[in-house]
């Protein structure tokens, strides 16, 4: 009894004179935690961890929500990411889980339950939306005062600033930074080009002389003319009028269809190249040159391209290259050889750009709840922070050092136990806890040192070399009013627009309709959605100049 | 005074009775009534964070709201159609199956036919759909190989408004109708074996029997389910509608809880989609109530 007084004892001293020297070291008002309690650990044990732990005391307890990224590999406790940020910041998590897929619904149930934990990870903008409703802390104090890594990455970058603060300016959740630009990309069968002799196209008139050749042609030799020319992916991603990056203009549904156009947000729908794009489009769908099944085809990439029937596709550019080397396409044809082109122009001499990116901040963030005290705040802002700085990227792309990676020539590279893991590197990563949906920096060498080969890694990166790409259009965040205005008009407009782009593609609408289409959404108020979008996107601007 | 000594009486007269309906009531309490409460959001602006008590109250703007909706018409006409459309291709079925199920004298071949006529309904709807979808596909689907088999073109059924009704609808009844036979083959189980014997003796055919003592039997059982379909008129199960409509049909397939899934759900507008929720009930609850009354008057056959 009485030993154990003392080692408390001393404890408290230790820690708190630890806690002064911090002090001194930040000049904020951080405060220890809690007082240590070191009981019957043997020399050996202590010995080990005391660089760690000796001036932190007992591990702060912090509950948090993550999504898992494989379905057969939940995060818990031990997984090995979060089991080494544990370590490091003397912490002890209390990590629930579900797969992905559910956490938007998951992470709305906790929040109205009213018992969130400490941590959060979702999509930033329910973490914005959440957080200005009163469920999460807003960061900006605590960035400033006990986290130089955010503050460099998120609060001095004005874009990656302007895409993460909620409408009220302020941040609430830290996102997920990605690295390499490059998303979806014009992607072709090099070989069978090479068969018939053509040359890559790059205007859409070429488009369509390539397209009609694959369609006429037994590229595959099976006997039969059952080549798609074209797929196009719209019941996985929903993110099918790349093509429309030859007029210049984005119809993207997942962003309402919203654009910016001289400085001014646009709908994009309505614009006069929507109709010059869409009767192309009508007409290389009637002649056969797109998947007729486009609008209900799910997992179209890898039925098309598994079973060699597909002759191009605009896809993520780095998983069609991977299809090079994919034993099921080898097997079919050894000659399969994917490569990435250039987007399409509408005349020779035009520069090349997709409207096809990665934004600087990924979708996924995390954000501590509002119901934590301040000291534990801080605890949290500090993990926050290490897992953005060099060594916690690290940790958070490569895992640790000599056991899942290691430098060769001042480059990480994964060991043998990553890349020979019988699932392969992905699923390995991804079950432990690397590149996990919450705020982390992906780093580049994480993109080029888990592409397959060399073949790959130049497709990826080749769009950001050449610089392939239009300015983004971003994802305005609206306030609260804004939001209620917006939805009053937009809900009915944006129905009305996702069935009749298809429409017009697939023929059930004339293209000759297209002025009455243009009419009745003026008629259905989209100048009172363009203005609020404009609102939104001063705002934006205000912030990323 | 009286009345209360007389519910105590009946409570003491069967309290064995009560104590074996305790837990139904507490399951209907709990899960029914109690949620119940939820419904006010409807009339608020709902804040998940904030809870029912801190929401803003916003009287029937999001009733007014979803009268005003451009597409409020289209789903209403959807809905209604399909249940309609549902109510008489699908409800005469099950009945005419049980009747047909009941006629049959050899044991074995009648329960092998029913065990496989209700086999269907214990097939997850996500299978159902995507075999629906492939049967379909112009792309080497069942339906169109047996029109090329014909010479005639293949048709891209999912991608044409016109057909998603009768595509629903008859996917609903293959997976349902022996399921929901099962039902009225119990009513046919419980008609008195002297009905049939006297109508023999009578000299009554197979038909006359059929008619004359089969269906007024099955009647009120008919007459029940009717009523409460009818309740769910203006419901049709959304997650069966999402997984087989695209954009592209909307104009026939999209229906008030598809709507409610897409709007509400996804864009977390909760207060809405529980508006348009109360309105269907509402008018469910109202067409259940004066049918009701109807058949009471009719012929007595009365849900409540």
């Amino acid at each position: 009894m009485f030993m154990k007084k003392l080692k408390k004892a001393v404890a408290i001293v230790i820690a708190t004179s630890m806690s002064v020297m911090a002090l001194a070291g930040c000049g904020s008002s951080s405060q220890p935690t809690s007082t240590s309690e070191i009981t019957d650990t043997t020399s050996a044990e202590a010995g080990e961890i005391a660089e760690e732990t000796e001036d932190k005391g007992d591990p702060v307890e912090v509950s948090m929500f993550i999504p898992s990224r494989l379905p057969d590999a939940l995060y818990t406790e031990d997984t090995l990411t979060f089991k080494v940020l544990a370590e490091k910041m003397n912490m002890k998590f209390d990590i629930e889980t579900v797969v992905n897929a559910e956490a938007k619904n998951k992470f709305s149930v906790i929040v109205a339950s009213g018992k969130t934990n400490d941590v959060m990870a979702g999509t930033l903008s329910d973490i914005n939306k959440f957080g200005m409703s009163g469920a999460f802390l807003p960061l900006d104090d605590l960035i400033d005062q006990y986290a130089p890594n955010l503050k460099q990455y998120v609060c001095d970058n004005k874009e990656v600033l302007a895409q993460t603060a909620a409408s009220d300016g302020k941040v609430y959740g830290i996102p997920m930074l990605t690295a390499v630009r490059t998303a979806m990309g014009y992607c072709i069968r090099q070989d069978w080009l090479d068969d018939l002799g053509m040359e890559v196209p790059v205007t859409i008139d070429d488009w369509h002389e390539v397209l009609t050749a694959f369609k006429n042609t037994d590229l595959n030799g099976n006997g039969a003319v059952d080549i798609t020319p074209l797929i196009l992916d719209r019941a996985w991603e929903n993110y099918f009028n790349n093509f429309a990056d030859a007029w210049g203009i984005e119809l993207n549904g997942n962003n309402d269809y919203w654009m910016v156009k001289d400085g001014q947000m646009a709908f994009a729908p309505i614009l006069p190249e929507t109709k010059e794009y869409l009767a192309t489009m009508a007409q290389w769908y009637k002649e056969g040159l797109i998947d007729q099944e486009f609008v209900t085809r799910e997992d179209t990439n890898n039925y098309h391209i598994l079973n060699n029937k597909a002759g191009a596709t605009c896809y993520w550019t780095g998983y069609i290259a991977g299809m090079n080397s994919n034993s099921e396409v080898l097997a079919n044809d050894p000659d399969t050889n994917w490569q990435v082109i250039q987007p399409p122009v509408l005349t020779e001499g035009q520069a090349p750009k997709t409207f096809s990116q990665q934004a600087a901040v990924g979708g996924s963030a995390w954000a501590i709840s509002s119901k934590v005290s301040e000291e534990k705040a801080i605890e949290i802002i500090k993990m926050f922070d290490y897992v953005y700085s060099d060594e916690g990227s690290m940790l958070f792309n490569f895992g640790v050092e000599g056991d899942s990676f290691q430098y060769v020539d001042g480059v990480p590279e994964y060991t043998d136990k990553v890349t020979g893991s019988e699932d392969g590197l992905v699923t390995w990563i991804r079950s432990n806890g690397m590149q996990p949906l919450i705020g982390i920096r992906q780093l580049p060498e994480y993109e080029a040192a888990s592409c397959a080969n060399e073949d790959v890694k130049d497709q990826l990166f080749n769009y950001v070399e050449n610089n392939y790409f239009y300015d983004i259009n971003p994802s305005l965040v609206l306030t609260e009013d804004e939001q209620d205005k917006y939805d009053a008009v937009m809900s009915a407009i944006k129905i009305y627009v996702d069935e009749e782009l298809l429409k017009f593609i697939i023929g059930t609408t004339p293209i000759d309709k297209f002025d009455d289409f243009v009419n009745k959404i003026g008629e259905m108020g989209i100048q009172d959605a363009i203005d609020l979008e404009n609102q939104a996107y001063a705002r934006y601007t205000s912030l990323s100049e | 005074m009286k009345k209360k000594s007389a519910f105590f009486t009946e409570m003491k007269n069967n309290k064995y009775l009560y104590l074996m309906f305790l837990p139904v009531f507490v399951w209907y309490v709990l899960f029914a009534y109690v949620p119940m409460g939820g419904m006010v959001i409807a009339f608020q602006k709902f804040d998940i964070v904030k809870g029912i008590l801190g929401s803003k109250w916003l009287g029937l703007e999001n009733f007014k709201a979803l009268f005003r909706d451009p597409y409020f018409f289209r789903l209403l006409k959807n809905t209604l159609l399909i249940n309609v459309f549902g109510l008489v291709f699908g409800f005469p079925l099950p009945i005419i199956l049980a009747i047909a199920f009941n006629e049959i004298r050899l044991k074995r071949f009648k329960k092998i036919t029913q065990t496989i006529s209700y086999l269907p309904h214990f097939i997850s709807s996500v299978v159902v759909m995507s075999m629906v979808i492939h049967f379909l596909s112009p792309d080497g689907g069942l339906v169109n190989g047996i029109r090329n088999m014909f010479g005639l073109e293949s048709i891209y059924f999912l991608q044409i408004p016109k057909y998603f009704k009768t595509i629903f609808i008859s996917t609903g009844i293959w997976q349902g109708t022996g399921f929901s036979a099962i039902l009225y083959m119990a009513a046919l189980a419980g008609i008195p074996k002297e009905q049939y014997e006297a109508a023999t003796v009578d000299g009554a055919g197979k038909f006359k029997q059929m008619m004359y003592i089969t269906l007024p039997n099955l009647a009120p059982t008919i007459v029940i389910m009717l009523l409460i379909n009818l309740g769910s008129i203006l419901n049709v199960g959304h997650e069966r509608i999402i997984l087989l409509y695209n954009p592209a049909i909307y104009e026939t397939a999209d229906v008030f809880n598809s709507y409610v899934y897409r709007e509400g759900i996804m864009g977390f507008r909760y207060s809405y989609a529980q508006a348009v929720t109360l309105f269907q009930n509402l008018v469910g609850f109202f067409l259940v109530f004066s049918a009701n009354k109807i058949t009471r008057k009719l012929d007595g056959t009365t849900l409540w």
